[in-house]
């Protein structure tokens, strides 16, 4: 049981990095990205480019199956594929939000430029799964009954760095305070001369950054392929509502339930349910708080 | 005196039919407490957001320390002096007291401390309350933080919309005391207010806005004494008159 849970706090690990981008999106920018999955993808490739650019491989932290190439790529691609995010929203959300577009115009909009991502991914990259590197995984037993592939720890590592740098980004820097009462309320925010635009620029910037750490993770650990994102997409959207839609602390611990329930629901035999095992005991929570777990009441 | 602030002509509205001023002229002289007084709906409100830049402005000029700031962005206005106290929402609730005050003056963190020392000054409870989220806080206790925030940007001009609405007649006239001491202190205010005479009590001059049109102004004695102002603000101008 014990192996089975450690096995969904990795799949979390790499769903909450995602998620938090999707919830500081919806949190500051006021709608649902749809598209956050082509930005985990697309991270992901970016990666990849760079990888290939690099031409030293993904290289070794002693049991780790990946090193400082990886790592280094990684950062270019945080670089790139914020790049394209602002470019996406300079040409796009941010004409719809100076023309008071509505909620639901701006949830198609993002429709849109999912299913526009995912093909240009396919026609770049091609559609056939990609890795960045081929290895045999060994694992080691930390406990009895408890094995784990050191890179699924270091990936927890990662992952638990980046939410801990998002914490104290978020509580102890001037832009973390103007994000914080931005989403809060944004004409207030305006009243005490904080530049919104620039507010929704770092929030791009950190949610594309985010998801580009899970696209390369689960990458590194599965494999690329155009649809990696949108495959991810339903986890993340249980992971953000399950924790209190907008609260980023939520939205971890969201991640960390589902994907530890997913896991669970293959522990129980129910693998080719797993997902709908996660989404029932999300309804059966927002049943009982319908707010989510960390969530406030409206 | 030099005028802080000088509203000619505004034609002002939420959305291009729909105007809600509809040719306001004010001026607020330095080192002033000026009052704009009406009924609901008289457009006080969006008199005061459009100087904020919150509301499209289609005609007229505003003109504030002799520069033209008709359409500037709101965060660029306070940037300049220029700070807003909205009457509802004016704090942020998940935020502690201390980030409230520190958000007001960010763009010049050199000067935080000697601010913050001055808000507490003005309003000493500040001080026990700085951990606290402001959204646990009472609604006076609220009012101070908006004000003490909107103070930590050293504004030239403190506008402030219904600083009375919702709090107690003493917590009221404490609030404005507290506006005659920041006066002193320097900083020229523009109130929008429902309370006239508890206003009236503390300003020079007042104007007085129905229907989207200034209907008169003068000093805040010469208002105070008008039965015009009475009958069209409160219905009983002995009301208004009273002391």
């Amino acid at each position: 049981m014990m192996q089975y849970v450690a096995d969904g706090i990795v799949f979390a690990a790499i769903i909450s990095l995602g998620a938090i981008g999707l919830s500081m999106i919806y949190n500051i920018l006021r709608f649902a990205n749809f598209a956050q999955g082509e930005i985990v993808a697309a991270g992901a490739y970016f990666a990849l480019a760079f990888v290939a650019l690099l031409g030293a491989g993904v290289g070794a932290m002693g049991p780790v199956a990946f090193g400082w190439p990886l790592l280094v790529s990684m950062g270019f691609a945080m670089a790139a594929t914020s790049t394209m995010v602002l470019l996406v929203d300079w040409l796009l959300f941010r004409q719809l939000r100076d023309k008071n577009a509505s909620r639901i115009a701006l949830i198609m909009a993002a429709f849109g430029v999912s299913l526009m991502g995912r093909n240009i991914v396919t026609l770049a990259a091609g559609g056939d799964p990609i890795n960045y590197t081929f290895y045999i995984p060994r694992s080691i037993e930390l406990l009895p009954g408890l094995r784990l592939v050191p890179d699924d720890l270091a990936i927890i590592a990662i992952a638990a760095l980046s939410v801990l740098a998002l914490h104290l980004f978020l509580s102890r820097t001037t832009m973390g305070r103007w994000m914080r009462a931005t989403a809060e309320n944004p004409t207030l925010a305006r009243i005490n001369g904080i530049d919104t635009r620039v507010v929704i620029r770092w929030t791009w910037i950190i949610g594309a950054s985010l998801a580009t750490i899970a696209g390369t993770l689960q990458g590194h650990i599965v494999e690329l392929r155009p649809e990696m994102g949108f495959s991810l997409l339903l986890p993340m959207f249980a992971a953000l509502i399950l924790g209190g839609v907008g609260n980023v602390y939520g939205t971890v611990l969201g991640a960390i339930v589902v994907g530890v329930s997913q896991s669970l629901a293959v522990a129980i035999g129910l693998s080719a349910y797993r997902e709908a095992v996660a989404f029932m005991l999300m309804l059966a929570i927002l049943l009982v708080r319908p707010q989510g777990l960390l969530g406030e009441r409206e | 005196m030099t005028a802080v602030l000088d509203v000619r002509d505004v034609v002002a509205g939420y959305t291009p039919t729909l105007q809600i001023l509809r040719g306001v002229s004010l001026e607020v002289r330095a080192g002033e407490i000026v009052t704009v007084l009406g009924p609901n709906g008289a457009g006080k409100s969006t008199l005061i957001k459009a100087v904020a830049g919150l509301v499209p402005i289609s005609a007229g000029d505003i003109r504030f320390l002799d520069r033209d700031i008709t359409g500037m962005r709101t965060h660029i206005l306070v940037r300049q002096g220029l700070s807003y106290v909205p009457q509802t929402e004016n704090v942020f609730a998940r935020l502690s007291v201390e980030e409230n005050l520190a958000l007001g003056a960010d763009f010049d963190r050199a000067a935080m401390e000697e601010r913050r020392g001055q808000v507490l000054d003005l309003f000493p409870d500040l001080a026990r309350l700085g951990h606290l989220a402001a959204g646990k806080l009472s609604g006076g206790q609220r009012q101070m933080v908006a004000v003490g925030r909107a103070l930590m940007s050293a504004p030239k001009l403190l506008m402030l919309d219904e600083p009375s609405a919702g709090l107690s007649p003493k917590l009221a006239q404490t609030v404005f005391t507290q506006l005659r001491r920041i006066r002193d202190a320097g900083v020229t205010i523009l109130i929008v207010e429902q309370n006239a005479r508890a206003a009236l009590a503390v300003s020079d001059r007042g104007y007085v806005l129905a229907e989207g049109r200034e209907r008169m102004h003068g000093s805040a004695a010469e208002l105070l004494d008008s039965p015009e102002v009475g009958a069209l603000y409160l219905g009983a101008k002995s009301r208004l008159a009273r002391k």
